[in-house]
């Protein structure tokens, strides 16, 4: 089954777009890939293209999420107005604020507060989402596979409350020390953190959970607002290779959800290749998933794509969600709810 | 902790602690919930207990604030907000900025800061000053 899944050329051929001369002209302007322009065509139309690609030029501000487990609201909130932030909320959390103003000292990562654990600094507000989606209505264990630094760690903890431990894990090591950092900051006592390859977790961990997330690596396309790197890092064949390794560690980490448990794969990129495609993929080959609804509904999020080029994905894939950068002025994010079902 | 914050260690520590370190500065930590996981992939987990700085183990800031909550600062200075502003960055603590002082004092002590009565590290007496051993901002200042 592995073979068929992750055969990186087959991927490549079928994710391969030929730029049109309008990609091509808003690729020049923009400093985009070809490719990345012709999706963009291909995904919302010229118009909406280029109210994308002017929303992606614009930089986010930082969003605060209080460590409620900690301090009280209202006192975190008062320090940092009396340090001079001006922040505005964010309607549908309320514990978490979005940056508009701040003084020239201290930065948001200096203040006495920050130090105290008294917050965690997101780079945007729509991380918060999936973390929300996995935990609604839950107390139990979590697994974070791809953790590192922690800000949905940091959260998962939080929300737990001690009804639950968050079994954090990242492969890259320097990113771990960051995480620590944050959990001993913060004063969370529910987070292990383990260092390995994602794919190894059901090897190693002699046991299965009923929650899972999986924020995958990826292309980062939805944080070039961040990052404009991100413009001209991943060619066409650099994305077939992400896909299979996306494809291998979502197949992976299903092997650790318990029955009726829900895995939340998610990624900061809009792109379908990195996401409704992989999903598809997975429902193509095991008979033991389904996708299902977000309990709640946050914000008038888009719908997964069941189409794209030249791809027709299972029609499943609309339930997943898609934060979209001009619409809901937030980084592009797409997440699946997962879940296991008896065979 | 015995002797000095007069509390019976068995409460806070644990048999088998576990330690990572990062750089120069080693978390000693207790981890029950880990007891699935091969050890070779596990870096941190559960409640931290302690650190180990220059090969010394010091108690960890949880441990303090636990041991605190019943209203007695035993081993701690208090310090002012500028003290605390200039502790939170690696440096020492002046007489000047201690609000008030809880022995015995000639161990390490606990920091914590006057506005909130929030244990933000911990030092040890030296000539004039109290020593930074460790602050919170340590952890950002090396583990970034």
């Amino acid at each position: 089954m592995e073979q068929d899944l992750i055969d990186e050329n087959t991927v490549f051929r079928e994710i391969f777009v030929t730029p049109s001369s309008r990609a091509e002209e808003l690729a020049s302007k923009y400093g985009y890939f070809k490719y990345m322009i012709e999706r963009y065509l291909k995904l919302y139309g010229y118009q909406d293209t280029l109210r994308l690609l002017e929303s992606m030029e614009k930089k986010l501000k930082p969003v605060v999420r209080i460590n409620t487990r900690f301090v009280e609201l209202d006192y975190a909130y008062s320090k940092l107005i009396d340090h001079g932030f001006e922040l505005r909320d964010i309607d549908w959390y309320p514990y978490a604020f979005r940056i508009l103003e701040k003084p020239e000292k201290p930065s948001i990562g200096a203040t006495h507060e920050y130090l105290k654990g008294f917050y965690y600094v997101h780079r945007d507000a729509a991380p918060l989402i999936p973390v929300i989606l996995l935990l609604y209505d839950y107390s139990g264990d979590v697994l974070d596979a791809c953790a590192a630094p922690g800000g949905k760690t940091t959260f998962i903890a939080e929300l737990l409350n001690n009804s639950g431990i968050v079994y954090a894990n990242d492969l890259v090591l320097y990113r771990l020390r960051s995480l620590v950092s944050h959990i001993l900051r913060m004063k969370l006592n529910n987070v292990v953190v383990t260092w390995l390859d994602a794919t190894k977790i059901k090897d190693v961990f002699r046991r299965k959970f009923d929650r899972v997330i999986v924020d995958a690596p990826c292309s980062g396309e939805g944080v070039i607002m961040l990052d404009p790197s991100r413009k001209r890092k991943t060619k066409q064949r650099d994305l077939a290779r992400l896909v299979v390794k996306q494809i291998k560690l979502l197949n992976s980490l299903l092997d650790v959800l318990n029955n009726d448990g829900i895995l939340i794969y998610t990624t900061c990129s809009i792109a379908p290749e990195e996401n409704e495609y992989v999903v598809s993929k997975i429902l193509e080959f095991r008979n033991d998933v389904d996708i299902i609804e977000p309990f709640i509904k946050l914000i008038d999020w888009d719908h997964g794509i069941r189409r794209f080029h030249r791809l027709n994905f299972d029609d499943r894939v609309s339930r997943c969600i898609r934060i979209t950068p001009f619409k809901h002025e937030m980084i592009g994010l797409t997440l699946c709810l997962i879940t296991k079902t008896k065979r | 902790m015995r002797n000095v914050l007069d509390v019976a260690p068995d409460k806070y520590l644990c048999k088998e602690p576990e330690y990572s370190c990062f750089n120069e500065l080693c978390i000693i930590y207790c981890s029950s919930e880990a007891h699935y996981i091969h050890t070779n992939a596990l870096v941190y987990g559960g409640r931290w207990i302690g650190v180990l700085i220059r090969n010394k183990p010091y108690i960890s800031i949880n441990i303090y604030e636990d041991v605190y909550r019943s209203g007695v600062f035993r081993a701690s200075v208090v310090v002012s907000d500028m003290g605390c502003k200039a502790f939170l960055y690696g440096r020492d603590i002046l007489k000047e900025s201690i609000v008030s002082a809880h022995p015995p004092l000639n161990n390490p002590v606990a920091v914590i800061d006057n506005s909130d009565n929030r244990v933000i590290g911990v030092a040890e007496p030296y000539h004039d000053v109290y020593k930074n051993i460790y602050d919170l901002g340590l952890f950002i200042r090396i583990m970034k």
